[in-house]
């Protein structure tokens, strides 16, 4: 609707202040239309109704002997002495409001969107696309932004998942995370099912449906993952794969999916990996490079860590009893993950305190998240030092092995995902742990 | 909808970056490196005005002498008697007389000594102009020894920051310089800002003269513009209402920004009473303070001092701090002149590190102007000052004293073709 069309209808309230440029943003008029029309207006008006008006004097004058330029907004009795003031003055409607009444309350004032004049190319820059969508994507807490106490996972997931799909509208941030699981192939599905599994941590903190961001986000942030953190997941491997995480995918609610945890982030597959085109991988480094540069040394630590591992598990995948391979593996990780030197004691209570040497690794050193805040502040924060109780009895061996198997057989445990109930996955899944703490008992006593 | 002029833009700030931190050193290393490197460009200029008659000698080859003319290259050490002191801090504890705060300790009892590699001589002579001299500049003088142990100063010279290229005649370019934004207040200049920003975007029917304006340099403070006042409290909550309110200011001005860098590349410089380091040079705001404005590439934060190349024109220019220190330590009276002396000096910042807090570089001294800038300014100055500075040689030089925007609701605009600069003022009539 045009400027002219609404102040004959009356849509514009002068009871307030009217400002021009709020008019010229409104209507995408320029100044001089805006103050043709509003004059004509008032003009019509004036008669019968009385407008105080302002208005914006240009012109040049004299101070401390240069020629300046000045915009002065002056009320109408003082615009003859501004008149005379200044050479070459010109003079336009600034605000309008009818004369009388209670004191109009103080303008607020916005960035200016309508411009007469503009930069011939303007481009957006790649990198900085996590604060925007962080601080409108209106999945964060609400609260005062600054005092350090948000829910930084949430925070760090989200700027994870923009910097590698580039640009995004935030609002579009849930939809897109939904979007991006129908799109996949079955195939992949059954690989993120699989690292769903793997990222047991989540089943763990949101039992609900954690599989799910895990599956949704994948890997893709591998590179910016610090080498603790590398290390913790070796530690998560082993926890009982959540076998429902795959089944759960399409029941999970959108605001499930958008607060991830950490770890399901930071997640990496060998095999989603060999899968990616390399425009992911570009992406991937670009994010690694803007969002967490500080973790660059320990991301190649950890390569060569993982190198390591993944001599270990083709020696494991060859021998014939998994079972009773699968041990020396974890405890070799465990070995590269705390000390060269501890020797590990074959006995179950060694077991034991594999676990909770992990959970002191974790304690010693928490790695740092930092995320961006609702004001776009840098906010750091250590990771929990000490995980509850119930996450150490979730830590187990037992359960640990049983993962391992899941792990390390993706064929199985993605036909196991796809056939079984969630229910059923449970069920199956208590009778293995005893079996598999059989099978590792009797390993250690041959040992 | 019209389109802005285009000029070329080249960075030259990289001196100013910080690449690693090392506060442990001591700042005689930075003294060293400012006197070696002067020495070096002030050696064949010596020789070229003075002639290779008069030698250039160290201060120990004097060996006490009497009556020896020659050429000493030094750096100057002015002593003050007022001037601040931690040790005379310390010494309060010992209850001795506390020494009161002072916003000028220049003096004129205040000595002049030039100090080389090794030794030290005090200087005299009406040349010198003791009161305008401050410590950390580098100078060649021309005279001799007496009795007394003084050198007697016939001539000085400066390096007068070095070469300049010629400027090709070419379109009318404009440059603003703000500075002085000062947010937490803005509440109560919103009118002004509100002008400010239709001028940018030619709304105010200035059309024409907003198409040739090229960039814009907020040289400081645009989130405070002054020192937080300490009281003391054992309140928490002030001092994080305080934080809050720094807080959003900045976010406001992220929208500021975000705003104006849509119609004119932006460079944002960190000022004294910014959230930024203390110590010159101070570094670029993190981009994660501007989430949105810095997703426009036509928006950059920069350091302080900051240096670039618009076309061919060469731009230097503080945040302010540099003049402010100058005149607290010198009889200097006007930011303008502060500006003229460091140029003439060659130097951005002579009194950094002895009054004015700089990172204690061991191999460098990125202060040195080693190219004459076309455009030198201040921000955050009380009042617009510009004039053209013309050296014996030809070179010319805009000097801009920008005014804090927070106080006189004004910019500053430089031609840079004509090298001159006027002052656009956005101001309410009170009512």
């Amino acid at each position: 609707m045009g400027l002219k069309k609404a102040l004959n209808n009356c849509l514009i309230n002068f009871d307030c202040r009217v400002m021009v440029t709020d008019l010229l943003e409104e209507y995408k008029l320029s100044y001089k239309e805006v103050n043709d029309t509003l004059e004509a207006y008032i003009k019509g008006k004036e008669p019968a109704t009385r407008f105080e008006k302002r208005f914006l004097v240009h012109g040049t004058g004299q101070t401390n002997g240069t020629n300046d330029e000045f915009y002065t907004i002056v009320q109408e009795s003082k615009l003859e002495d501004w008149r005379t003031k200044l050479r070459d003055a010109q003079w336009q409607l600034y605000s309008v409001e009818i004369a009388g009444g209670s004191k109009s309350p103080a303008t607020v004032f916005r960035p200016m969107q309508h411009l007469e004049v503009q930069l011939a190319g303007v481009e957006r820059r790649s990198g900085t696309r996590i604060a925007e969508d962080r601080a409108t994507n209106g999945v964060q807490n609400s609260g005062p932004s600054t005092n350090g106490v948000q829910k930084a996972p949430t925070a760090m997931n989200d700027g994870f998942k923009t910097a590698t799909n580039g640009f995004r509208n935030p609002s579009n941030s849930k939809e897109n995370t939904e979007t991006e699981l129908m799109k996949t192939s079955p195939k992949e599905q059954a690989s993120k099912g699989k690292a769903a599994k793997k990222g047991s941590i989540n089943s763990f903190f949101s039992p609900a449906g954690a599989g799910a961001p895990a599956a949704s986000n994948k890997s893709k942030e591998v590179k910016a993952t610090p080498s603790k953190a590398n290390t913790m997941d070796t530690f998560f491997k082993k926890q009982p794969a959540g076998g429902a995480a795959a089944t759960a995918v399409k029941k999970l609610s959108p605001e499930s999916q958008t607060k991830k945890s950490p770890e399901s982030q930071i997640k990496k597959s060998p095999d989603s990996q060999a899968k990616k085109s390399p425009l992911n991988e570009e992406k991937k480094e670009s994010t690694a490079n803007m969002s967490i540069q500080l973790f660059d040394d320990e991301s190649a630590e950890s390569s060569e860590e993982e190198k390591e591992l993944n001599k270990i598990r083709r020696k494991v995948m060859a021998s014939d009893n998994e079972f009773d391979e699968e041990k020396p593996t974890t405890s070799k990780r465990r070995r590269i993950s705390d000390s060269e030197d501890e020797e590990q004691q074959p006995t179950k209570k060694s077991a034991e305190e594999e676990v909770h040497t992990v959970d002191d690794e974790m304690e010693a050193d928490p790695s740092n998240e930092t995320f961006l805040d609702d004001d776009g502040f840098v906010v750091t924060q250590r990771k929990p030092t000490k995980p509850s109780k119930a996450f150490k009895t979730m830590a187990s061996p037992v359960n640990s092995a049983a993962a391992a198997k899941n792990k390390y057989s993706p064929s199985h445990s993605v036909a196991g995902a796809k056939k079984k109930s969630p229910l059923a996955t449970t069920k199956v899944g208590k009778e293995a742990s005893k079996s598999k703490q059989g099978n590792l008992m009797s390993f250690f006593t041959k040992k | 909808m019209a389109l802005r002029l285009e000029s070329s833009y080249e960075n030259l700030s990289s001196q100013y970056r910080l690449k690693d931190y090392d506060y442990q050193k001591q700042f005689c290393h930075l003294y060293a490196h400012r006197l070696a490197e002067m020495t070096r460009l002030l050696t064949p200029l010596v020789q070229k005005k003075w002639g290779k008659t008069e030698p250039i000698k160290k201060l120990c080859e004097l060996r006490g002498e009497q009556d020896v003319h020659c050429i000493l290259i030094g750096t100057i050490y002015k002593h003050q008697a007022h001037k601040p002191s931690i040790l005379r801090d310390i010494s309060e504890e010992n209850q001795l007389a506390p020494q009161p705060p002072r916003q000028n300790y220049s003096e004129p009892e205040d000595k002049v000594i030039l100090e080389d590699e090794l030794q030290r001589v005090r200087l005299q002579g009406k040349i010198l102009q003791t009161q305008l001299m401050a410590t950390g500049v580098v100078c060649a003088v021309l005279g001799g020894t007496d009795s007394e142990g003084f050198f007697n100063v016939d001539d000085v010279m400066y390096y007068e920051s070095g070469p300049q290229k010629p400027l090709p005649n070419k379109r009318n370019r404009l440059l603003v310089l703000v500075s002085g934004l000062d947010q937490l207040q803005s509440h109560t200049y919103v009118d002004a800002l509100n002008l400010f920003q239709y001028w940018l975007g030619g709304s105010l029917g200035n059309g024409k003269d907003a198409k040739s304006l090229v960039r814009m340099i907020i040289a400081g403070n645009s989130v405070r513009g002054s020192a937080m006042a300490h009281v003391p409290t054992l309140q928490v909550a002030r001092t994080q209402a305080n934080a809050n309110d720094t807080v959003q200011a900045v976010s406001h001005l992220d929208s500021w920004f975000a705003s104006w860098a849509q119609c004119l590349p932006i460079d944002v410089m960190p000022g004294a009473f910014d959230p930024a380091n203390f110590m010159l040079p101070q570094q670029p705001f993190h981009k994660c303070m501007f989430p949105q404005a810095a997703q426009l590439s036509s928006f950059q934060a920069v350091t302080n001092p900051y240096s670039c190349r618009l076309d061919d024109a060469l731009i230097v220019g503080t945040a302010g701090q540099n003049v402010a220190d100058l005149l607290r330590s010198t009889s200097l009276e006007s930011s303008l002149e502060a500006l003229r002396c460091t140029l003439t000096w060659g130097h951005v910042a002579p009194t950094a590190p002895d009054t004015l807090a700089c990172y204690p570089y061991i191999e460098s001294d990125p202060f040195i102007m080693r190219e004459c800038p076309h455009v030198y300014f201040a921000g955050n100055c009380e009042s617009f000052e510009t004039a053209l500075h013309v050296t014996s040689e030809g070179k010319r030089t805009c000097l801009v004293c920008v005014p804090s925007f927070g106080k006189t609701k004004s910019v500053a605009v430089v031609d840079l073709d004509t090298l001159t600069s006027r002052q656009v003022n956005f101001s309410t009539e009170s009512e």
